[in-house]
């Protein structure tokens, strides 16, 4: 049996951090199966090693690592299927999934060109809304190296940008000044 | 230099999907009593920790419910103590009051149980925004009672967890619920749940205060009656288990933080500021 008040420090925290934690990894799956499967391992590891979660908003940053590395796995050995969650799948299933606009817009591809890296640290800036400090703890790495790499992968975006026939005032003109004469 | 790439990309973020359903619910009771948990081990002080990433869709999205509570009763001298509840059948409900909310929680069961509900009530201190909020799961049944509603106030509600003034349990209800209920907390007393200081119902809600200096945010509580209770050093540099301290340089920046008791704040801060601005700065949707 687990130690006391463990159950009530998971709900606590399952309660606080699911939203933000599935849609990190919907936001990353294409198969409401595969989403499903990662957010019930997510949760599944968060249980098991409960103790390991800091307190605070550090929990939200332990978990996306953690959803992360499950992700790399999934995909790894892709014929795994969770038992779990059966419900959740089926919701995930027949949620509708808006058809994402625009899916040949130039900034699409663009970012879909760039390295999964790269991708993955400005989605946790754009989408996540994580800082640097945060990135760097989900990444497990340090602030320095998390600058340096977000600082190349916006400039590698900037230049992809500029280089489609993006229509830039959607996004802003400053975008092309960044890919010319950043530092 | 970074903010429109940023919003290039922010501008592509898919669809989040439909956050605390009821399958999310499921998949939390299904884990708890399913899969093997943690073992014990020495004790290390944890807390219970409530805190929202995108709080408008976390919440709006959980279908929370509530108790309503008056003031603590009980103040007369009588030999017995009034009811920590009051419980009555209405309509094919019983509708709980919980009267006390600092009673002994044996005596909400031994109510509960007389009026022939299986129900475990724990009432926790709560930041504002969840003060009323309540979370009613079973564990037997593997997932959130949804049939457990709430009695909302009328009209706009300006917190998170909702305005809701009570709760409805259907008559032939039959159990087991656990439900935990955010109450307010006394001078002195940590908060068991505790929301981002700048969601709505907050003290700081639409207050732009990440990014600021912690002598500017200092400042921005102090007008507020509040002062700042504790740090969380999130300077990479710094261990996870030493990352809690009493006092930081007035130059080094904010980048979150929450109510740890009534008037006091515990907030997040570095050496460098982060991306600054408003977050949580957005009513819940369809609560």
């Amino acid at each position: 049996m687990w130690p006391p008040g463990a159950e009530r420090r998971f709900e606590e925290l399952y309660l606080a951090h699911y939203p933000a934690v599935a849609a990190y990894v919907r936001r990353r799956t294409d198969a409401p199966d595969d989403t499903a499967d990662v957010i019930a391992e997510t949760f599944t590891t968060a249980w098991r090693r409960l103790d390991d979660i800091p307190a605070g908003d550090q929990a939200r940053l332990w978990l996306y690592g953690v959803a992360r590395r499950t992700l790399a796995n999934h995909f790894r050995s892709e014929e795994r299927r969770s038992a779990l969650a059966a419900r959740l799948r089926e919701e995930l299933a027949t949620s509708a999934r808006p058809v994402a606009e625009g899916e040949r817009d130039a900034a699409r591809q663009a970012f879909r060109r760039l390295s999964p890296d790269d991708r993955e640290l400005l989605s946790l800036v754009g989408w996540e809304g994580l800082t640097t400090p945060e990135i760097a703890q989900v990444l497990g790495c340090s602030r320095g190296a998390v600058r340096l790499r977000l600082h190349r992968a916006r400039k590698r975006l900037a230049r992809a940008l500029a280089a489609s026939d993006l229509d830039l005032t959607t996004y802003g003109l400053r975008a092309v000044a960044l890919a010319e004469g950043s530092p | 230099m970074n903010t429109d790439i940023d919003r290039v990309v922010a501008h592509l973020a898919p669809d989040p999907g439909p956050g605390m359903t009821e399958g999310a619910h499921a998949l939390m009771r299904e884990i708890i009593t399913t899969r093997p948990g943690p073992q014990a081990r020495p004790a290390r002080r944890t807390r219970p920790v409530l805190r929202l990433a995108l709080p408008g869709v976390a919440l709006a999205t959980a279908a929370f419910v509530a108790l309503s509570w008056l003031l603590p009763t009980g103040l007369g001298f009588g030999p017995r103590p009034a009811a920590a509840l009051d419980i009555r059948q209405e309509d094919g409900y019983y509708v709980v009051e919980v009267k006390d909310v600092h009673a002994d929680p044996d005596r909400y069961e031994e109510q509960l149980r007389a009026a022939g509900l299986e129900v475990t009530l724990r009432v926790v201190p709560a930041t504002p925004s969840f003060v009323g909020t309540i979370i009613p799961t079973s564990s037997t049944e593997k997932r959130y009672l949804d049939e457990i509603r709430t009695i909302d106030q009328p009209g706009e509600c300006a917190k998170l967890g909702g305005c809701p003034i009570g709760m409805r349990i259907p008559v032939g209800f039959e159990g087991p619920a656990q439900i935990t209920l955010g109450r307010e907390a006394r001078a002195g007393e940590q908060y068991d749940i505790f929301a981002s200081i700048d969601v709505l119902g907050e003290p700081l809600h639409c207050v732009p205060f990440r990014g600021r200096t912690v002598a500017e945010v200092r400042e921005l509580l102090a007008r507020r009656g509040l002062t700042v209770h504790s740090f969380t050093d999130t300077n990479s540099y710094i261990d996870a288990a030493d990352a809690t301290k009493t006092s930081v340089p007035d130059s080094w920046y904010v980048n979150g933080g929450h109510l740890e008791e009534p008037g006091k704040a515990s907030l997040v801060v570095s050496e460098e500021p982060d991306a600054g601005g408003l977050r949580n700065c957005a009513t819940p949707q369809g609560s």
